[in-house]
């Protein structure tokens, strides 16, 4: 009852600010008067309920701003060929565009800096956690909005835990002992692990983490492979230890990608998986898990070495710099990111008519936002702490291809071979590329 | 007279079709090789001959993605990973056909109707197939494990997509799967031209089975498996669908094909100039082949 008197409000201040429109002031920087008012936006994106929410909200922007939306959801599997098509074809087919943070360095040359914009209309990039805001940037500019992005979280089967008297793991040695007593007395997984390497690097998810908390780091700052040095190396081990050493990993960790590990903790055959919190809603979703709510518990990520750094990972929103109509792109992109809007998306259960759930928000404030949190299980809470102290992938041209270096030598090692000797032989590779690419 | 300036007229849309699905985008393939052309940055880069070096840097410019292909580790592991997936899957394909052409080929009921069930497998989509694999050697729910579950428990507990052979074996096995029938149909319509009354011959001067398929029957249909041994080279040496989509060239690297590795340098790295220079060490095997081809089809007759 209190959600929706709330929501009631909410509409209400929304309704206001419409009416508000009509004496030319309107909301979340929106130029008055409807300069772009005919005008129909191409908008490329994720398939995703958090931009079906937005799509399903069309006729709010269009009501403010007279400017039509035409929408393009496309898979992730094929996102990123769609999105290089756009920028080759560079005939402006579409005047914004979404996709992963780390092909933004590739997309930069096309993509238009909002800069200008941000500092026109006094829109403060610090309303986004750091690791967010970094990933919508590529040397010193803002190339758009990280609207759809994601800290990681352990997730874990509270009533598992319960069962055996066990507390959240809040180390990687307590998830090492917990997996352990699991596998040994459930005859599952202790955790879905995910070595394999599929093409976006999702084997480095965990790695980063382990890396950043033993005081290493990928590149150095001449722009050497840093994940070679003694702390890196450990850091590696241990991480690949997990499951050649420990046992605690699900049927399949090798050749694992998250999705396989996602669908074998959904299936009740692991008992943690450390993974993106958009994840939660699936876990206890009936028509993809065996589980249900209340057997689902997420905490922080665990520390590794007495420290917590956990990766952070995002899908911005640019405006292509081959836009005919990049004023009219930037009133949506405002639109599109204002913290309202963020912030009802993750309320509002129902969207015209269409159930929508959703618990991906961007600003600080709505992960803050109480009656955000009493709508999504306080997980925007322990999404903020995961955010406190992390990180993203190197913004460089070539990390997809030095990344996967990486991911194959990791794939490698957690086949039982040489760690050092195939991280070495990653950094051999790596240089080379880094070379051709002019960094020395 | 006329007639003979009409025939090149009919040739005409062929040839155009020709020369814009093949002749262009191989000679804009073979001029891309020299330059370092990425993809992200397409409008951004120059025509080769803007490129101003000095004097011998010029010509080593040219040659840049070939001396650097030289010494790349992933181009040379892909090559043999492309050996190792062609020789299997041909050997075992091929030889998988032939003996069922020849259970197949005597005719009946039952093998009429095995005959047009066979044509199924290679109905399939291989990026499908690849999917399907991975899902049937899924560790927790798939299908080969409950299999293996019950006819070779010792295989059920293997993690047959996490392990550098295995991963092997399990893309061979579903290239095999794909190819087999489809060789077979074909080699069926070879065993067919097997002159009967020399089979008949060297039976009633007592040769057995065995002597009868070495000495009569083989060098019968060795035109048809010759053809059937070139194709199927052609189509292992430019693998790609099952490879991305059920092992996407791991653990490791250990099943990446020529054509994963071309693909992942064109169009996840964006490096086309790159991609083109390795492409033309596809090519070259594969002109042999198509010319081996092409004599065993055309000019045989």
């Amino acid at each position: 009852m209190l959600k929706k008197i709330m929501l009631f409000f909410a509409g209400l201040t929304l309704a206001s600010t419409v009416t508000l429109a009509g004496d030319n002031i309107l909301p979340y920087q929106l130029k008055s008067g409807k300069p772009y008012a005919g005008t129909t936006l191409n908008i490329l994106a994720v398939v995703t309920p958090q931009f079906k929410a937005y799509e399903l909200r069309d006729e709010e922007f269009e009501s403010l701003t007279g400017i039509k939306l035409n929408w393009t959801h496309t898979p992730f599997v094929a996102l990123q060929e769609k999105v290089s098509s756009v920028g080759v074809a560079a005939d402006g087919s579409f005047d914004v565009v979404n996709y992963l943070d780390s092909w933004g360095p590739s997309y930069a040359y096309w993509l238009e800096p909002i800069d200008a914009w941000l500092k026109r209309d006094g829109i403060d990039m610090n309303r986004y956690p750091e690791a967010f805001k970094k990933s919508a940037m590529f040397k010193g500019e803002t190339l758009g909005f990280p609207l759809r992005a994601h800290p990681q979280l352990m997730f874990y089967r509270k009533d598992l835990f319960d069962k055996h008297n066990l507390q959240a793991p809040k180390s990687w040695s307590d998830v090492v002992s917990a997996g352990k007593t699991i596998k040994s007395k459930e005859g599952i997984g202790g955790l879905a692990c995910y070595y394999g390497s599929d093409g976006n690097r999702q084997n480095l998810f965990i790695w980063l983490n382990f890396l950043w908390a033993a005081g290493a780091d990928v590149f150095d700052s001449q722009m050497k492979p840093a994940w070679t040095t003694s702390a890196g190396l450990k850091a590696t081990r241990d991480y690949i230890d997990l499951h050649t050493k420990h046992g605690i990993c699900g049927e399949g960790a090798v050749s694992n990608v998250e999705q396989d590990a996602r669908i074998q903790y959904a299936q009740g055959k692991a008992a943690m998986i450390p993974v993106w919190w958009w994840a939660y809603s699936g876990f206890y979703n009936p028509n993809q898990s065996t589980l249900s709510k209340d057997q689902v518990a997420f905490a922080g990520m665990p520390a590794y070495m007495g420290k917590t750094v956990t990766y952070a990972i995002s899908m911005p929103y640019s405006i292509s710099k081959y836009s005919k109509n990049k004023e009219a792109a930037w009133e949506f992109m405002k639109w599109l990111s204002n913290p309202e809007l963020d912030r009802r998306n993750a309320i509002e259960r129902e969207v015209a008519g269409t159930k929508i759930v959703n618990n991906v928000v961007t600003h600080t404030s709505s992960m803050l936002d109480a009656e955000v949190n009493a709508a999504n299980d306080n997980i925007q809470q322990a999404a903020a702490a995961s955010l406190k102290n992390s990180d993203i992938m190197p913004q460089i041209p070539e990390w997809p291809e030095v990344g996967d270096l990486l991911a194959s030598a990791i794939q490698k090692a957690s086949t039982g071979g040489d760690v050092d000797q195939l991280m070495k032989d990653a950094a051999k590779k790596a240089e080379r590329i880094l070379r051709r690419a002019g960094y020395y | 007279m006329r007639d003979r300036h009409l025939k090149y007229l009919f040739v005409l849309p062929a040839l155009f079709v020709v020369t814009a699905t093949a002749i262009w985008p191989l000679s804009q393939s073979f001029y891309l090789s020299f330059r370092e052309w990425k993809l992200n940055r397409a409008r951004d880069s120059k025509p080769l001959w803007e490129y101003q070096y000095d004097g011998l840097e010029n010509i080593a410019y040219l040659f840049d993605n070939y001396l650097y292909a030289l010494e790349d580790d992933l181009l040379w592991n892909s090559i043999r990973v492309t050996s190792i997936f062609t020789v299997a899957s041909v050997l075992a394909s091929v030889g998988l056909a032939l003996g069922l052409a020849l259970l197949l080929a005597p005719g009946g009921k039952f093998r009429l109707t095995v005959r047009t069930l066979l044509i199924l497998p290679f109905a399939m989509s291989p990026a499908l197939i690849g999917v399907s694999w991975r899902f049937m050697f899924q560790p927790d729910f798939g299908l080969f494990k409950a299999f293996f579950d019950v006819l070779i428990p010792p295989l059920a507990d293997m993690d047959w997509l996490g392990d550098t052979t295995l991963a092997m074996v399990a893309l061979v096995g579903s290239d095999v799967w794909h190819w087999t029938p489809y060789l077979t149909l074909v080699l069926i319509g070879g065993l067919a031209t097997v002159p009967q009354d020399a089979r008949e011959a060297a039976m009633i001067d007592g040769a057995g089975s065995w002597r009868v398929f070495m000495d009569v029957t083989l060098p019968s249909i060795l035109p048809v498996l010759a053809v059937c041994l070139v194709l199927k080279t052609i189509f292992s040496l430019k693998m790609f669908d099952q490879v991305y989509m059920l092992t996407n060239g791991g653990p490791g690297n250990s099943t990446q094909t020529l054509a994963h590795y071309i693909y992942f340098n064109g169009f996840k790295y964006y490096n086309m100039g790159y991609a083109s220079a390795v492409s033309y060490l596809l090519v070259i095997p594969m002109f042999g082949l198509t010319w081996i081809y092409m004599k065993l089809v055309f000019l045989k007759k």
